[in-house]
């Protein structure tokens, strides 16, 4: 996202907010006005006008689409919420706009639906063109109309690293081109849709936990990296270090890895060696450079936690792992506690997993960033299989931005228990429907990935 | 096919061509750029957008072709292809940056560059790229069973809250205030830098204190020959020395040899103080077998300092071992003579003193000097003494400067005759002035009495030469600083001779009211 898109944003959201609570001879509001008016002169000075579309739950900007992230994620947050509850589909801003103009058109955000369109029509705005949504829109997410791409994408990703890890763990050559590459189609794949790629790691493969948990900590600690504005440069980074983070137990013995049931003490001591033993594969595997580095040090301290507590031992306690190391900590553990497992065959439901990153932050997890986390997969992560007040059982399609405790669901199953191809509702347009607890998909015979693979 | 189109294309192609051939800093390369540039710019002001489609040994705009090359080396077409470009889109906005760093990928010709990786390296806004993986088969995906248990799973469900002491009611608040903003940016921030080596290097230590991995050490080499090559001997001297404290694995061993010596030719005039002491700290873990190759690096040190910072560590790494050097006591190169000779006294090992007695006529004024600072280590000061002769008045200066140093109470009979004789005054000062400070360092009790006869002496002729030599016995009173030499001090500033009484009321100056005696 450009920075002049986001000053842009910002000023619009501070504008609306002001004209909320001020009147227009406010020195806050006449401020405000001169900020945007600066901001949008600019653009005009260029020879282009301003447009904002919402589309899908996403916000773009002249054609270019706006990413989520923590700086500037209030307003675009506001922008799109809004927008979703007028019905607007684009906002466009055509020179010779006046202060007045402006004024008058940001006061009639603070109405609902009908009240706004009515007013807006009556007022003749010259300088603002407004589009409205002739009827309610699709709230079938982008992955699943369209997502042939990115599940491509991410079994590709899937065997790719697979590959990678059955070649260390036989010793054979391994194929750090292709590892490469899948790097970067997760990268582009996030920014296209962030939540395609992050429903499919949702899908969990029993027999290949190793292979699936380390693409699915890539690409989680993808999505966060994303979320906290970082560059491509340190996404790949990110990505790579999330997806070798356990490379390390290529150099344990498989019946360690694969024994079902519990390990022995001295088979877990011999287990927490891998985040050692992923220094040494990590090299082997990429030699040495900046993302081998970032790769290293986070396969070295994944389990290093907050408070100064984890394997393997620190010299001092007050290291902090990297930002990367504290970013996969969390993707790991969030991952691994809702993966079945041989040692744990039930895996945590994603609502409980949340809530117990949340109630381990500044012990185990850095707060800030489970905040972030919690932001992105929401209190009841893509997948999650819900108990409504309606009787209704219900799974989670995607994340509301701003909303983190109402998602879009999609009715399975209905109040008499039988199974429905039922609607899609948004929670946070909805307020009768409410979220009685999340519960295991198991218990009603619903396989949730079904409705990510299949539609 | 749009006139526009084809010339667009053939600037394309004349620029790469042109960054094959030149820098991109050379005017030639600058033309065809600057003109590719400007016609794409205003292809993009009224179209927005261009698509090329890559082709095996062709590019093509829409239905046309509009390049073709079917020889493989040389085909811009087919590099693209190979790996995986099938379509490039240039947008309006470009700027000329990225529009240079596209030419410049896509002009790297090496059969090990990836341009489709190199190009989602760079990040370019308004240039981008379609491309297809090399494996085209169909990906098959299944949807996985959700194993079955026969539990109660909600009973599950509250056993894992009851153990995680957690409940679904309790408040989330995921808001990020402006303060936690600002401390993620400067996290963000911090790691948009170049990870910092000596994380990296202390976790490989670290690593390898856990678990012996030939990996780790190799990549330690390597970070050492990288640190080294790049005057970074903070982090050459971290590795090496705590891998030496862990593991007791000394790494110069693996990259110690001439060549690498050599380069240091030069490096310790120019490093920053910091640096050179790193240096220094690193030329410690060097072996002997290093040293024959550091002493001829010495030869062109202009910096005196570093030059014996460093003769001090070549003499540390012999350990006492003076063999290493024993050859260069016959090189015609005086300056590598001249480091042998020092380096060879700061071993301290007496079984050289035999190789240098016979240099000691060695015509050169700098080897006789570098031999007085070689015994002057060894405590050699009888052969010093010797040297009290020799031609060269700052020769004899050193080696008064030596004996000074060093004590040689047997010496103290010799320089009070030498400096009662009438010859003593046509030395210069320092020589004059080295005579005294030896005296006093070499005194024995007569001292006061010959320092007060000097002193007090009845000179008819040479008043103004005697002069100085009744200043420095003053001077050297007044450095004794006892009781008796203050007393003798004070009885000449009560002289009728002027001079006399100025000068010792000037060396009163510089003792000490109590006039303690210095054991005299």
């Amino acid at each position: 996202m450009s920075e002049s898109s986001k000053d842009f944003i910002n000023s619009l959201y501070a504008l609306i907010k002001a004209t909320f609570v001020y009147d227009f001879n406010n020195d806050v509001v006449i401020n405000l006005v001169q900020r945007f008016l600066q901001n949008i002169n600019k653009f005009f000075q260029a020879g282009n006008q301003i447009e904002i579309l919402r589309y899908r739950d996403y916000i773009f900007f002249n054609k270019v689409r706006m990413r989520f992230e923590v700086e500037g994620y209030a307003s675009l947050q506001f922008l799109e919420e809004v927008l979703k509850k007028l019905w607007i589909k684009s906002i466009t801003f055509l020179p010779g706009l006046k202060s007045n103009e402006l004024l008058n058109f940001c006061s009639l955000f603070k109405y609902d639906k009908d009240t706004f369109i009515q007013n807006y029509n009556q007022s003749g705005f010259g300088s603002i063109q407004v589009e409205f949504l002739t009827e309610q829109e699709e709230l079938v997410p982008e992955f699943l109309k369209d997502g042939e791409q990115i599940k491509k994408t991410y079994f590709k990703a899937l065997k790719v690293t697979k590959n990678l890890i059955q070649n260390l763990w036989n010793r054979q050559h391994v194929d750090t081109r292709s590892f490469r590459r899948v790097i970067y189609t997760l990268i582009d794949s996030l920014s296209q849709d962030e939540f395609g790629l992050i429903a499919l790691t949702t899908i969990k493969n029993f027999d290949e936990y190793t292979y699936n948990h380390s693409l699915n900590v890539g690409v989680l600690s993808l999505a966060m990296g994303q979320r906290l504005g970082m560059e491509k440069r340190n996404l790949v980074k990110l990505g790579t270090a999330g997806l070798l983070h356990d490379i390390g137990k290529v150099a344990i013995s498989k019946q360690i890895i694969d024994k079902p049931g519990a390990l022995t003490k001295e088979e877990w001591e011999i287990l927490k060696n891998h985040s050692i033993y992923g220094v040494s594969e990590i090299i082997k595997t990429r030699g040495l450079d900046d993302i081998s580095f970032a790769s290293l040090l986070t396969s070295y301290q994944h389990h290093w936690n907050y408070n100064g507590t984890g394997y393997p031992e620190r010299l001092d306690q007050k290291t902090q792992p990297t930002l990367y190391a504290r970013i996969v900590r969390i993707c790991d553990a969030y991952d691994a506690m809702t993966t079945s497992r041989p040692y744990q065959l039930l895996p945590y439901l994603p609502a409980v997993a949340i809530r117990v990153l949340w109630s381990n932050i500044n012990t185990y997890f850095d707060a800030l960033l489970t905040k972030v986390f919690i932001q992105i997969f929401g209190l009841y992560p893509v997948t999650s299989c819900l108990e409504l007040n309606t009787g209704d059982i219900a799974i989670v399609l995607r994340q509301n931005p701003g909303h983190i405790d109402r998602p879009i669901i999609k009715i399975v199953l209905n109040n008499k228990g039988e199974k429905v191809n039922g609607p899609i509702i948004d929670l946070s347009m909805d307020n009768k429907i409410n979220i009685i607890k999340a519960i295991y998909p198991q218990r009603y015979d619903i396989n949730p990935g079904e409705h990510l693979l299949t539609q | 096919m749009p006139v526009k189109i084809t010339e667009l294309t053939n600037d394309l192609v004349k620029t790469i061509k042109a960054a094959q051939m030149y820098q991109t800093t050379h005017p030639s390369f600058k033309n065809f750029f600057n003109q590719l540039y400007q016609d794409l710019v205003e292809y993009l002001k009224t179209n927005y957008q261009i698509v090329f489609q890559i082709e095996r040994f062709s590019i093509r705009y829409e239905d046309y072709v509009v390049y073709e090359e079917t020889e493989k080396d040389i085909s811009i077409a087919f590099r693209l292809f190979r790996d995986g470009i099938r379509e490039i889109k240039f947008s309006e906005g470009i700027t000329d940056d990225e529009l240079l760093i596209f030419i410049e990928v896509i002009s790297r010709t090496d059969r090990d560059q990836d341009i489709a990786l190199n190009l989602w390296e760079c990040d370019l806004s308004h240039i981008s790229f379609y491309v297809v993986e090399e494996e085209e088969e169909k990906l098959t995906y299944s949807i996985p069973e959700m194993p079955k248990m026969e539990i109660n799973y909600d009973e599950a469900v509250k056993g894992v809250l009851s153990k995680e002491k957690i409940e679904f009611t309790d408040k989330i608040n995921v808001d990020i205030t402006p303060e936690e903003l600002r401390q993620l940016k400067s996290a963000i921030t911090e790691v948009e830098k170049q990870i910092p080596i000596g994380i990296v290097i202390s976790t490989l230590i670290d690593a390898l204190k856990k678990s012996q991995s030939q990996e780790i050490i190799d990549a330690l080499v390597e970070m050492l020959e990288l640190s080294i090559s790049t005057n970074d001997f903070n982090n050459a001297c971290l590795i090496v020395n705590q891998l030496w404290n862990y593991n007791d694995i000394n790494l110069i061993s693996r990259i110690e040899n001439e060549t690498l010596v050599m380069s240091f030719a030069g490096l310790p005039d120019i490093l920053d103080e910091q640096s050179f002491n790193d240096f220094i700290a690193l030329i410690g873990f060097f072996s002997k077998k290093s040293v024959a190759h550091f002493v001829r690096i010495l030869k062109n040190i202009k910096n005196q300092q570093r030059l014996e910072a460093l003769r001090n560590r070549l003499a540390y790494i012999c350990q006492g071992d003076p063999s290493p050097l024993i050859d260069f006591l016959k090189s015609s190169d005086l300056q590598i003579l001249t480091n042998a000779i020092v380096i060879l006294g700061i071993i301290k090992n007496r079984s050289v003193i035999p190789l240098l007695e016979n240099l000691i006529l060695h015509p050169s004024v700098q080897v006789r000097m570098a031999i007085i600072d070689a015994l002057t280590e060894l405590g050699e000061a009888k052969m010093i003494a010797g040297f009290l002769n020799d031609v060269q008045n700052e020769v004899r200066i050193k080696a008064l400067h030596a004996l000074e140093r060093i004590k040689y109470p047997p010496i103290y009979q010799r320089l009070i005759k030498t400096i009662k004789k009438r010859a003593f005054l046509k030395l210069n000062y320092n020589e004059q002035k080295a005579y005294f400070n030896c005296l006093v360092a070499n005194r024995d009790n007569r001292i006061t009495r010959h320092l007060e006869q000097i002193l007090f002496k009845w000179a008819i002729f040479s008043g103004k030469k005697y002069l100085i030599k009744r200043q420095l016995a003053a001077q050297a009173l007044a450095k004794l600083n006892s009781s008796k030499a203050i007393e003798i001090l004070k009885k000449g500033a009560e002289k009728r001779n002027e001079d006399i009484r100025a000068i010792c009321k000037n060396a009163l100056k510089f003792t000490s009211t109590k006039g303690e005696d210095k054991n005299v």
